[in-house]
């Protein structure tokens, strides 16, 4: 028990070693990172229209683009132009935020789940495309919000959507705990629900369960797993 | 003993009988609904608009009290602390986020009601004095270290709160596991 605590205390060391490290300040990692995805986005985005008129171009931020803003090479550049009217709206999106943080979160994770227990790679790689997933919506809000502007005006948002939208937004996207919290939350998810991961049942030890109604129902799920498992 | 799961996906139809099935459900929803109730944009002319402003004033009054232990020219003037370096409150600063997620997983997991409500409080309470520290913190870093302002304020910070709460929260449920039984109610409820 010992043992494994002190497993479990080093690989968190660990972690947040790794975490820390993937924080630091790396030299064009941002331009690397924002490029690699404004690259992405535009192959699969680059010729979506909206209302037929307004066209989506995703552009890595630069010092020259977005001056006066931090990090300036972590940045997305989203540029909304309507060929009915010439005008060009554009907004940048932190991808550091919104992506890189969650994805180093994640890992970090991973790697603090104590050696001699690490769950399979299956939940491991469901929460990672459930990260993925929180990024792209972190990404598509902004966007689904700027295209319903005043100033875009490419698409319409009745109330109801549009209250949804923002609360969304500003629930999940704005607070800067999300980008940590976000994946620590899948990661428990996947890990307490994975096929394969001892973690699945933390502490719920049967002897311990007062009520002989609960204890039947409790080595009853595990007959039923055991005949699924021959099965 | 503990319950061993078997090694075969069995997990969908096994899933709805397993405690922490329920705790995650739970705590999904009690985060996203009281996330949503604060992330609303309520109308300027709703009360509870009026209501988040003063509650974001008496927190810069309260970080400003921090402040000024440590540097006795800041002063408060509504959300925004003036001084060697300027802060403004606005909702992201309050740590709101961290705190809805510590309730929620303190509400969720099988306790008894008054550990629970135990647990809500010192939670908030430990949550609220490291945010206060934070700001001060912010502060002085803001004048001091004017580079590394953004680095503390957008990552460390959130980071080390996010710890502070889930280091909490696994503690919390630690003593109650340890000394208090698991409860017909509690696990199938």
């Amino acid at each position: 028990m010992l043992r494994r605590e002190a497993s479990a205390k080093r690989s968190a060391a660990l972690a947040l070693v790794f975490l820390l490290a993937c924080l630091a300040p790396w030299p064009r990692l941002g331009a690397l990172y924002s490029s690699v995805w404004c690259s992405l986005l535009e192959a699969v985005f680059g010729d979506v229209r909206f209302a037929s008129t307004t066209s989506m171009h995703f552009m890595p931020g630069s010092a020259a683009l977005l001056r006066g803003r931090e990090n300036p090479f972590w940045h997305v550049v989203v540029a909304l132009s309507s060929s009915s009217t010439g005008a060009t709206t554009q907004f940048a999106v932190n991808l550091r935020a919104i992506g890189y943080v969650p994805d180093v979160t994640f890992l970090a994770l991973v790697l603090a789940w104590p050696f001699d227990r690490r769950p399979s790679w299956r939940p491991v790689v469901a929460g990672f495309g459930l990260v993925q997933a929180y990024f792209l919506l972190s990404l598509a809000l902004p966007i689904l919000l700027t295209l319903s502007s005043e100033r875009v005006e490419a698409i319409e948002l009745d109330p109801v959507e549009d209250a949804l939208a923002r609360t969304a937004f500003g629930a999940f996207v704005v607070p800067p705990a999300m980008s940590y919290a976000v994946p620590a939350i899948i990661f428990t998810a996947v890990v307490l629900l994975g096929s394969a991961g001892p973690a699945r049942t933390p502490g719920l030890d049967e002897n311990r369960l007062p009520t002989s109604g609960i204890r039947r129902l409790w080595l009853g799920i595990k007959r039923r797993r055991r005949a699924l498992a021959v099965k | 003993m503990t319950a061993e799961p078997s090694a075969s996906s069995d997990n969908a139809g096994a899933a709805s009988g397993r405690p922490e099935v329920t705790f995650l459900l739970r705590f999904a929803v009690v985060s996203a609904v009281l996330c949503s109730l604060y992330a609303f944009p309520y109308s300027p002319d709703a009360g509870i608009h009026g209501f988040i402003t003063r509650y974001l004033a008496a927190y810069a009054e309260a970080a400003g009290a921090v402040v000024r232990l440590f540097d006795p020219g800041a002063r408060v003037s509504g959300a925004e602390i003036f001084g060697r370096f300027s802060l403004r409150i606005v909702k992201d600063c309050d740590a709101m986020d961290v705190n809805i997620l510590l309730v929620a997983a303190v509400l969720s997991f099988p306790a008894s009601w008054p550990r629970r409500i135990l647990g809500v409080i010192t939670g908030l309470a430990v949550v609220m004095l490291a945010n206060l520290s934070r700001i001060c913190a912010l502060y002085f870093i803001g004048f001091s270290a004017p580079r590394t302002f953004e680095f503390a304020h957008r990552e460390l910070f959130p980071l080390l709160l996010v710890l502070l709460a889930g280091g909490f929260f696994l503690k919390w449920a630690r003593s109650v596991r340890a000394s208090e039984p698991v409860t017909a109610s509690d696990v199938a409820a």
